[in-house]
């Protein structure tokens, strides 16, 4: 049997059956044809004892509020360089070439630059991130993990996909996804890829990791 | 010619003295933003009457996402008697005067905005250098609801502005200075903030 070059880096985190051919194939056919802009929810991504030690890390870890126009929630500080032996592993399995080749398949980036930015966000209640676009002009993919327990659309603080006019204008929202615990969303940023996080309703944490793999 | 019994008829007596004026004029201009918030500023019946008739009103969503969502009105009728106020040579010298410039033109709209409603700050638009107030006819807004006017300049802290009913916030928009209202919450219910917003030149 041929071995499974994705394996490497990513065995022990990410569970295995999103690894093979036929699911990385899958995965890709997915991203490109979801709207309003590539994009997919991988489910049940990590290893649970993974998402359970991430979590545990993440109740040690000092989240400062944010408050902006834009939002209202709360952010660790800049997790790459953490001393926290989970955090720092996970970093290595999220800058590997083994994720990032998996990625490049599935997304179809040709050159990803082995920059990854790795922070926490978690919403209060009342938490709300507006509309925005991510876009800068390194910036090739977002991601998002979902760590706190599946909220339903009731309990606010899904993410919102929009709609973009012939001028890129946001219009309105066409793809809804509530948190789910233990799903990876990847998505394209772009000019188009407009997105907010409606506001968490209830008081019912809603923990995540995330943030760009630049090329 | 300025028509002081009509600024008589729905002003606070307060500010058409002479030594509130000048405290007016001072605070606004030594602000780190020109700005200024005046509590009580109309009459109260006249508030009342104004808050009444903005009820009846009926009110259109002006959506797009990643700019503003909030409700306006294009019809003016009940708020008629209000406009002409705002209008009148003797509120543009009041305010003039408070604020050492010479007001030509008012430009009044009514905005209210509701639970998920907000405008947002956005670099690619070219803000015209005006005067810019809030008459805030928001009653029993409960602070923790978001929906407050913040000024921000690369230079100094943001300037918040809380809700208060019959109050005024005026603010000069000179270079860099722009403003947002905050999102308002679910914690607002079915309340809403009421604004007339007047762009002065």
């Amino acid at each position: 049997m041929k071995p499974n070059p994705r394996i490497g880096a990513l065995k022990g985190w990410v569970q295995e059956q999103h690894l093979s051919d036929e699911a990385i194939k899958k995965y890709s056919k997915e991203f490109q044809k979801n709207k309003p802009f590539p994009h997919i929810l991988i489910k049940n991504f990590l290893q649970p004892r993974q998402v359970e030690y991430l979590v545990k890390a993440l109740e040690k870890q000092e989240f400062e509020t944010k408050d902006s126009d834009l939002f209202h929630l709360q952010q660790t500080k800049d997790l790459r360089n953490s001393t926290t032996f989970v955090f720092s592993s996970f970093y290595t399995m999220l800058n590997s070439n083994y994720l990032q080749k998996m990625l490049q398949e599935v997304t179809g980036i040709p050159k990803l630059k082995n920059t990854v930015d790795l922070a926490s966000l978690q919403f209060p209640q009342h938490g709300y991130l507006l509309p925005h676009d991510d876009y800068l002009d390194h910036r090739k993919i977002a991601y998002i993990l979902y760590l706190s327990p599946t909220l339903t659309p009731k309990d606010g603080g899904a993410l919102e996909f929009f709609e973009v006019d012939e001028e890129n204008i946001p219009k309105k929202i066409i793809k809804s996804y509530p948190p789910q615990q233990n799903s990876f969303m990847i998505f394209r940023v772009t000019r188009q890829s407009f997105h907010q996080v409606n506001e968490l309703l209830t008081d019912k944490k809603r923990l995540t990791l995330g943030g760009w793999f630049h090329g | 010619m300025v028509d002081i019994q009509l600024l008589k008829n729905w002003v606070n007596p307060q500010y058409l003295s002479t030594e509130t004026i000048k405290q007016v004029e001072q605070a606004f201009h030594t602000a780190t933003i020109p700005s200024v918030q005046l509590a009580n500023f109309l009459l109260p019946e006249k508030a009342a009457a104004v808050k009444k008739a903005i009820e009846k009103i009926k009110l259109n969503y002006e959506y797009i996402p990643h700019m503003h969502s909030y409700h306006t009105a294009a019809a003016e009728k009940p708020l008629a008697d209000f406009y002409a106020f705002l209008n009148s040579p003797g509120f543009k010298t009041l305010l003039g005067t408070m604020l050492r410039k010479e007001i030509k033109t008012v430009h009044p709209q009514l905005v209210v905005y509701e639970h998920k409603d907000y405008t947002l700050l956005h670099d690619t638009i070219e803000q015209r250098a005006a005067t810019v107030l809030f008459f805030d006819f928001t009653k029993d807004w409960n602070d923790a609801a978001g929906g407050k006017t913040v000024f921000i300049s690369p230079n100094s802290d943001p300037l918040i502005f809380p809700r208060m009913f019959n109050a005024i916030c005026v603010a000069a928009l000179v270079t860099d200075v722009h403003y947002f209202l905050k999102y308002v919450n679910g914690v607002a219910g079915k309340n809403k903030v009421y604004l007339v917003k007047v762009e002065c030149d």
